[in-house]
């Protein structure tokens, strides 16, 4: 199959009433290695709950479905693989070689989420493409129908020279399903926004849309500084809640809470510090920003662009105070879509990013310092049945 | 936990408090509630999260981290917690018991133990550590980061094969030299295996280059009594600015250097050049001076010429008719022959045309009158000889009718005397230009002061200007009886040269000259002015200033007058100027009277 032909399937529509990018009829998020590794650590991380089938089975589940989307009748199977590989490297994965799929054998040569760690984290000698195993699960299926395991035999992280799966056909249990029911949800319209007189928002979006974020020919985007990669919503939203529904059967609830939003702090301040060092910062944004505040007004037009959550600021005093609404945020709709409405906030990663961008644009010192500096707290939430996701960030 | 084992915590002297599955308190034993000041029972089934203090998000966010990965043992941290208002900093160390947490709750502020000073201490080097600044870094025995400041990590902004920056976490733990791109730090890695088994511990230091930031690379080993080698410790100190500064101010001072060479050659060449052009001002005067004499002498020389021209012409006629004539002359007109040649080579004041043309006519009447033919020719030829009057002597003669041809003989005769006449005065004046010249130059010839009469400066200066002066310039003098002075003559004869040529320019070579060398107040003051067009007022202060010139472009240099005031300083002496357009100008120099 022509390359041509399958990267036609993955072009970008980005909708700029709602904020959202979506690819081959799915919504994708852009995120970077910070937030991808960072989430991965806090879910697996945890003891008290197998963290690791939680990434496993979302991506597995996101992807199955995804894909199955994806293909057309028309496509044979060698299709699909090629298919299967084309959109892992376009979304910013990495490089899939299904060569060997007939022995069960799958490698890959370059991975987003071995690079995200090795520039994000402490070293691990554990294999780290949990996502991987899923993601392959998830197209076996859509491919062949079956039920597999897929296994990461050896990793990069521990310099292999290439990540090796390994697939085991001998799985009883079915695909996991997390069935979405589809929501509808119109943003308000009648909010008053606080807005820099320097900062062109709609020209940061509108360069962003245009900018090729996809995968190079190594299947990665190290782009702004940080290696970007396009992640269905729907994966976001199910690990995240299937992380706070696992710690919740252990009473953790608001420990699971805090850690999610602890590490999109922390992501928060790594990912802007990276990007607004990129020069794509420096070449897009920067000419604009004449003072700090500028700043953080620039980082919340990225933020958007990047489909996060379709956010403005409507109360705002520098160094201090941080209002803002997320009009349709996916996180609030992605948990409406799998559950229903709640009592409390669900929106953790916009409560810790709003917390952690105050920090990275008045902070002083490294992010280990500069963490915790602000209080975020979200005070109104669509899942609560709020109108609108309101995030109050406050210099403890 | 039982209610039976809980009692022993109950009396222990830390505080303690026991938490359900959710971390809600069920207990805290009474040493917490004396240490916080908090009631047994407020406490019960309150979240632990409620005692956290909202400043205090990192120590709550780490606590929660570690029990979220947490397997056995104690779970120890340091956070802020908050009662009744007040911020206690806290120890927790939790122990998972059962399906509850136990937590060992020490009040490190109060307690004053050695794990308050050890987290005094810490938070001293802490301090100390982030607002270093230079960028420091602890590495571990192999190496590996432990930890490092701010400075240090923006100062390397290590970065992945894509470019990415590596994060801060993902530096900890990584072996410090594998992580320079160019293992440009390997001599640093050497050095500290060096130390690290040396008997004598001793700093490295060095300055480098690392991309474009130039560093003061300073490394000692960490040893502690007990285990030794711990690891070693790395400053950074970016002497960028200072070194940029340095090459610029050594740029600058050898630019400087180089500017001063390049200035002194420029400044030689402008001496060079002012010297040229003062020269060529020199030359240029001189030029119009020379040509001013060259007629001055030619005019002399051409009436020599002529003189002589007129002398052989003459001679050789006579030589050769002089013989047959006299013997055609009677004997007794022989004798008037010779008064009428007497006559004639007297020396009398000459006529001028007019006069000439007046006695002429006359004579003419009278000769006609006596009955002499060819009277107008023989007039003629008598008042060219001067003779115009008394000629009854001559009558006898005249009245002879070969008188034409012998009046003719008498004035080639006459004629050979006023060629010898006119030899002597135009050799004369030839001779008192060159004299003219002779004293121009003669008396400083060394570049030393002599003792020179300025009078004499100014009457050479007016002879060399004569032939343009006579033309229709009014000379008028008057000098004092001036001392001797010791003065650079030859200077002093350029700038009455150069005055008098002004002057003449100025009254387009017609007006009043007048030239004044008096004594005044013990100085000889000398006054040169002239009846010509005046200078403006605007541009009078501006005459003495090099280069500046009212002249065409071309005609002259803008020197002379900045040549002249130079002159007159060197003398120690002052020029004004006093000027009225369309009136004149009178420039007026003061020379102190000194001599050698």
């Amino acid at each position: 199959m022509e390359k041509e032909a399958i990267l036609e399937r993955f072009e970008l529509v980005y909708d700029s009433e709602t904020y959202r990018r979506i690819i081959a009829n799915k919504e994708v998020i852009i995120h970077c290695h910070h937030y991808n590794s960072r989430i991965q650590n806090t879910i697996e991380g945890a003891r008290q709950i197998n963290g690791r089938n939680i990434i496993l089975s979302s991506a597995e589940t996101v992807f199955s479905d995804y894909m199955a989307n994806i293909f057309k009748p028309e496509d044979s199977v060698e299709d699909k693989w090629q298919i299967a590989a084309a959109l892992y490297a376009h979304l910013g994965y990495g490089q899939l070689d299904f060569s060997k799929i007939n022995q069960g054998i799958i490698t890959s040569k370059s991975s987003h989420f071995v690079q995200g760690w090795l520039t994000g984290f402490e070293e691990r000698t554990k294999p780290v493409c949990v996502f991987t195993e899923g993601y392959l699960q998830g197209a076996i299926h859509a491919i062949t129908g079956e039920p597999v395991h897929v296994n990461e035999e050896s990793c990069m992280i521990n310099d292999e020279t290439e990540c090796r799966f390994i697939v085991d056909k001998k799985r009883i249990v079915p695909i996991a399903r997390y069935p979405k029911q589809k929501f509808q949800f119109t943003p308000k319209t009648d909010s008053e926004f606080v807005k820099s007189p320097n900062i062109d928002e709609q020209k940061i979006i509108d360069a962003l849309v245009d900018m090729p974020i996809y995968g190079n020919e190594k299947g990665l985007i190290p782009t702004f500084g940080v290696y970007l990669a396009a992640m269905p919503a729907d994966f976001y939203n199910l690990v995240c809640i299937r992380f706070i529904e696992e710690m919740q059967k252990n009473n953790l609830f608001y420990v699971a809470k805090r850690l999610l939003m602890n590490s999109a702090e922390s992501c928060a301040m790594n990912t802007f510090r990276g990007i607004v060092n990129s020069k794509e910062w420096r070449s897009l944004i920067a000419p604009m920003v004449k003072t700090q505040d500028d700043e953080l007004f620039g980082i919340i037009a990225v933020s958007n662009a990047l489909g996060w959550g379709n956010w403005h600021v409507t109360k705002f005093i520098p160094h201090e105070l941080l209002i803002m609404q997320s009009l349709n945020g996916y996180e609030a709709l992605g948990f409406l879509g799998y559950r229903n409405k709640v009592d409390s906030p669900q929106c953790f990663m916009l409560t810790g990013v709003a917390a952690g961008i105050m920090a990275l644009v008045y902070g002083e010192g490294t992010i280990k310092e500069r963490f915790g500096i602000y209080f975020s707290e979200e005070s109104s939430c669509i899942t609560c049945g709020d109108q609108a996701c309101v995030f109050e960030v406050e210099n403890v | 936990m039982t209610d039976e084992n809980f009692k022993e915590y109950q009396y222990l002297p830390v505080g303690v408090l026991i938490l359900d599955q959710t971390l809600n308190i069920t207990s805290a034993n009474t040493r917490f509630c004396e240490i916080f000041n908090v009631d047994h029972e407020s406490l019960k089934n309150m979240p632990l999260d409620n005692l956290f203090s909202p400043k205090d998000r990192k120590g709550s966010g780490n606590f929660y981290n570690k029990l979220s990965q947490y397997t056995k043992g104690f779970l120890d941290v340091q956070a802020t917690f908050r009662m009744n208002r007040v911020d206690y900093f806290v120890r927790l160390r939790a122990i998972q018991v059962d399906k509850q947490w136990l937590i060992y709750v020490e009040n490190t502020l109060i307690e004053q133990d050695i794990t308050y000073e050890f987290l005094i201490a810490q938070e001293r080097w802490e301090n100390i550590f982030k607002n270093s600044e230079g960028g420091i870094v602890i590495l571990d025995t192999n190496k590996r980061i432990l930890e490092y400041n701010k400075i240090f990590f923006e100062m390397m902004h290590f970065r992945s094969e894509h470019d990415v920056f590596l994060s801060e976490e993902a530096l900890m733990g990584k072996n410090l030299f594998l992580l320079f791109e160019n293992r440009e730090f390997d001599w640093l890695d050497r050095a500290i295996c060096e130390q690290k088994n040396a008997h004598k511990h001793q700093q490295v230091q060095k300055n480098v280059w690392y991309r474009d930031r130039y560093l003061d690379v300073r490394a000692g080993i960490i040893a502690l009594p007990i285990k030794g080698f711990v690891g070693c410790f790395i400053i950074f100190q970016d002497l960028t600015e200072r070194k940029l500064a340095e090459d610029r101010q050594s740029h600058l001072l050898f630019e400087l250097q180089h500017a001063n060479k390049e200035l002194s050659k420029a400044l030689e060449t402008l001496k060079n050049t002012q010297s040229q052009l003062i020269q060529s001002e020199k030359m240029a005067d001189l030029g119009q001076l020379i040509a001013g004499i060259a007629h001055e002498i030619n005019t002399p020389l051409g009436a020599i010429r002529s003189s002589v021209d007129n002398l052989i012409e003459l001679f050789t006629k006579l030589l050769r008719e002089f013989p047959t004539f006299f013997n055609d002359i009677p004997p007794a007109q022989q004798q008037d022959f010779f008064k009428l040649l007497q006559e004639a080579t007297q020396c009398k004041t000459a006529l001028n045309s007019k006069e000439k043309r007046k006695f002429r006519r006359k004579l003419a009447r009278e000769l006609s009158a006596q009955a002499v033919e060819n009277t107008d020719d023989i007039a003629d030829t008598l008042v060219d000889m001067n003779i115009y009057e008394n000629i009854e002597p001559f009558l006898p003669l005249l009245k002879d009718k070969k008188s034409q041809f012998i009046v003719h003989k008498v004035y080639e005769l006459a004629s050979l005397q006023s060629s010898a006449h006119t030899i002597a005065t135009a050799s004369n004046r030839a001779a008192k230009v060159v004299f003219a010249l002779k004293s121009f130059a003669r008396h400083d010839y060394k570049g030393e002061k002599v003792n020179a009469n300025i009078i004499e400066g100014i009457e050479t200066a007016l002879t060399l200007y004569h032939n343009q002066l006579k033309r229709g310039v009014e000379v008028f003098t008057q000098y004092d009886n001036l001392p001797i002075i010791a003065c650079y003559f030859d200077e002093l004869n350029q700038v009455w040269t150069n005055l008098i040529h002004n002057a003449l320019q100025a009254m387009d070579n017609k007006g009043k000259l007048t030239i004044r060398a008096i004594l005044e107040e013990n100085q000889i003051v000398i006054r040169v002015s002239d009846t010509g067009k005046g200078i403006p007022e605007e541009i009078r202060t501006k005459i003495f200033e090099p280069f500046f010139t009212t002249k065409p472009v071309g005609e002259g240099s803008g020197l002379g007058l900045d040549i002249v005031k130079k002159i007159i300083e060197k003398h120690k002496g002052t020029i004004a100027v006093d000027s009225e357009v369309d009136k004149g100008t009178t420039f007026t120099i003061s020379l102190p009277i000194v001599s050698i």
